[in-house]
């Protein structure tokens, strides 16, 4: 036996004998065997994972939990209406009403994640930190629990939301109401959570650069970092990989994370799926609505729409596979408002009929746009914000319409909504020389707006605080500068 | 010549479980070590840890590299994050941090830590970082790691003080180098 395979035996005896110290003697030439160059210290000293298979459990097979209704979609709690909210808390009552020792209770599957009550049952203590199975273990958790939430809550079409605390980095308030009764409140999270603060903006700087990188096992484990954070920084039952699955908003953390995996594949350039064993075939058993135990791989994960009947509302974009050929794109700047815009009032409007004209103007003018196309490949219209400076964030968001005429109520349910501004990313690069762009295309096409009339365009900002439980609206301010506002056509060639 | 180089038994403690055999060699290098038990207490904004440099003094471009960080154990955690810099020791101590600067190196996750089956052990990529020293010349002498508090923001925008309480061992930068 080599030398270096004698030292992997003992240490691989040590380890399965739990009799490894974490101490690190200093030795001399000593080279060490790893599985991939690209996996950090965790993957490796994780590879394979835990295993929870049941031998008894059923294989997952799609046709089984196909679902008739079209692919559903899994949106940002803070979309949610209250009907929604009032169904997810009475699926999440209703699973906490049932006994610890029912696969489809609220403890159970809390305890399928980690748990500190005594006993063991099937699948408890499963979860999949710091290997390579992050995020393919949890999208199945969450897939076989949103099944059983659904059923639970009485309503056909509800999804699991994600909270996107790259938007908004507090947590909502329907999950911070400490109301008696109300089942998305958990009070050992930490005071400034529960009381509406906002997670450190490092977490979404974390997040954007764990997006950047290539392989997946990069990706994933940059990733796990910041995630653990998002978990700490809320605290009490969620700072704990024991005890986080009985927080709410756990499922609405991990949603996110599930949701950012989707993000990533969708910048391509290389992002891909692993498609190895045994990353693809590592078994693991869940629970579904009926308490069924299933067993499921990665392999089965990978489609979410067409496995497991759910997407996320991210914006259609084309295959990464997809040859553009002799496409390309012309990009137009025709109106440029060099008046800085300040955003410190309730509602605040502005509009490109003071633009300044460039020459790209009388070009844009004649141009026929095509804001939509079944093949995803379509013309664009942007606002490009510069100079953004963030001087206070509001307890909400700040809404943008389009031509939203005089009287008419801004409400987002409108063709003239155009989206909100991210500001969670505006303020993380505000010191940067880097715009935030926004794109209107979708409401420039609902409101039939011709290339001619787009320097007719007026912008409403809106600034909407979040909702309490109780439906009212929490009053909130901002101030947000912006030096200048340009319209931006990306006309496809 | 003579390596001083990371036992396995610290990077690699949980390879009984790796099922797929390695394919590829690979040298791990210890290129800086911190001296001391660290404590990182409430009421503190920021930790300053040393790292000295062994016999590697410079970075290459080969490879990745990591922050080890040894025997971390959490007696309270914090309301917040903690924000990992990394610069030369021999740089001023700038006044304010922020994860826009280039001597970000990402945050120190906690979370995992809980999971007692585990080691207790943090890794972090700093590859960027030291593609970032690098491509600014500077000599990999000592380096400097901040440890950075960030609370959570309450709705005025202030930022929740520090009341965690973490300890950790040594700390090292390793390079790890595919051959």
């Amino acid at each position: 036996m080599k030398k270096t395979n004698f030292l992997f035996a003992a240490i691989s005896l040590a380890a399965a004998l739990g009799v490894l110290a974490f101490t690190i003697p200093q030795t001399t030439e000593q080279k060490i065997p790893v599985a991939n160059a690209d996996l950090t210290p965790n993957d490796v000293m994780c590879a394979t994972g835990p295993t929870t298979a049941l031998a008894t459990a059923k294989w997952f097979n799609p046709e089984d939990y196909a679902d008739p209704k079209a692919v559903m979609i899994r949106k940002s709690i803070y979309s949610y209406s209250a009907a929604e909210i009032t169904s997810l808390k009475a699926g999440i009552a209703a699973m906490k009403a049932l006994p610890t020792s029912n696969p489809t209770s609220w403890n159970y599957q809390a305890a399928i994640h980690g748990t500190t009550l005594s006993g063991s049952m099937p699948s408890w203590n499963s979860c999949a930190h710091g290997t390579q199975f992050f995020l393919s273990w949890h999208r199945m958790y969450l897939y076989f629990f949103e099944r059983i939430l659904r059923a639970k809550s009485g309503n056909p079409n509800l999804t699991l939301p994600y909270w996107d605390y790259q938007t908004n980095a507090a947590l909502h308030p329907d999950y911070r109401n400490s109301a008696a009764g109300n089942a998305l409140y958990d009070a050992s999270r930490s005071a400034s959570i529960n009381g509406g603060g906002s997670l450190p903006a490092s977490i979404s700087t974390s997040i954007n650069t764990s997006l950047t990188n290539v392989p997946f096992n990069t990706f994933q484990s940059t990733l796990e970092g910041p995630h653990g954070s998002v978990h700490v920084s809320i605290g009490g039952n969620m700072g704990s990989v024991s005890t986080a699955g009985k927080d709410p908003c756990f499922w609405l953390h991990h949603t996110n994370i599930d949701r950012l995996w989707e993000v990533w594949l969708k910048k391509c350039k290389g992002r891909a799926n692993p498609t190895t064993a045994p990353w693809t075939t590592q078994v693991f058993t869940f629970f579904d609505e009926n308490g069924t135990a299933v067993n499921m791989t990665g392999s089965q994960v990978v489609n979410t729409a067409s496995s497991l009947n759910y997407r996320y509302d991210l914006p259609l974009s084309i295959a990464c596979n997809f040859l553009f050929k002799d496409w390309k794109w012309m990009v137009y700047r025709p109106y440029k408002l060099i008046n800085p815009l300040l955003l410190n009032q309730a509602l605040v409007k502005t509009t490109f009929r003071e633009a300044k004209l460039s020459n790209d103007a009388p070009i844009v003018k004649n141009l026929a746009l095509r804001l939509t196309s079944t093949d995803a490949a379509t013309d664009k219209v942007l606002v490009e914000f510069s100079g953004l400076k963030v001087e206070k964030m509001p307890e909400g968001v700040i809404e943008v319409y389009l031509n939203l005429p005089a009287g008419t109520k801004a409400d987002p349910k409108t063709k003239f909504f155009a989206g909100t501004l991210d500001l969670f990313t505006a303020a993380a690069h505000q010191n940067k020389d880097m715009p935030l762009r926004m794109d209107i295309s979708e409401a420039v096409n609902a409101l039939q707006i011709k290339a001619g009339n787009l320097n007719a365009i007026d912008l409403t900002f809106v600034v909407r605080g979040n909702k309490t439980a109780s439906g009212k609206e929490v009053r909130t301010q901002a101030s947000v500068r912006a030096e200048a506002l340009e319209l931006v056509v990306e006309k496809l060639q | 010549m003579l390596r001083l180089l990371f036992s396995a038994t610290l990077l690699f403690s949980g390879v009984a479980a790796c099922a797929a055999p390695p394919k590829l060699l690979t040298d791990t290098v210890v290129l800086a070590t911190s001296q001391k038990w660290q404590t990182f207490d409430k009421g503190q904004e920021m930790r300053q840890i040393k790292l000295e440099a062994g016999k590697h003094k410079n970075l290459t471009a080969n490879g990745q590299y990591f922050l080890i960080l040894d025997s971390v154990v959490v007696h309270t955690l914090p309301e917040g994050v903690y924000e990992l810099y990394l610069l030369p020791a021999n740089n001023r101590v700038p006044d304010s941090f922020s994860p826009d600067d280039g001597s970000f190196v990402d945050l120190l996750n906690l979370y995992n830590l809980s999971d007692k089956s585990k080691p207790p052990t943090v890794s972090v990529n700093v590859s960027r970082n030291a593609e970032h020293l690098i491509s600014r010349n500077k000599p990999c002498q000592d380096l400097l790691l901040i440890v950075f508090f960030r609370g959570n923001e309450m709705p005025d925008q202030k930022p929740v003080a520090h009341t965690g309480n973490i300890s950790f061992g040594k700390i090292r930068l390793v390079q790890v180098s595919g051959e």
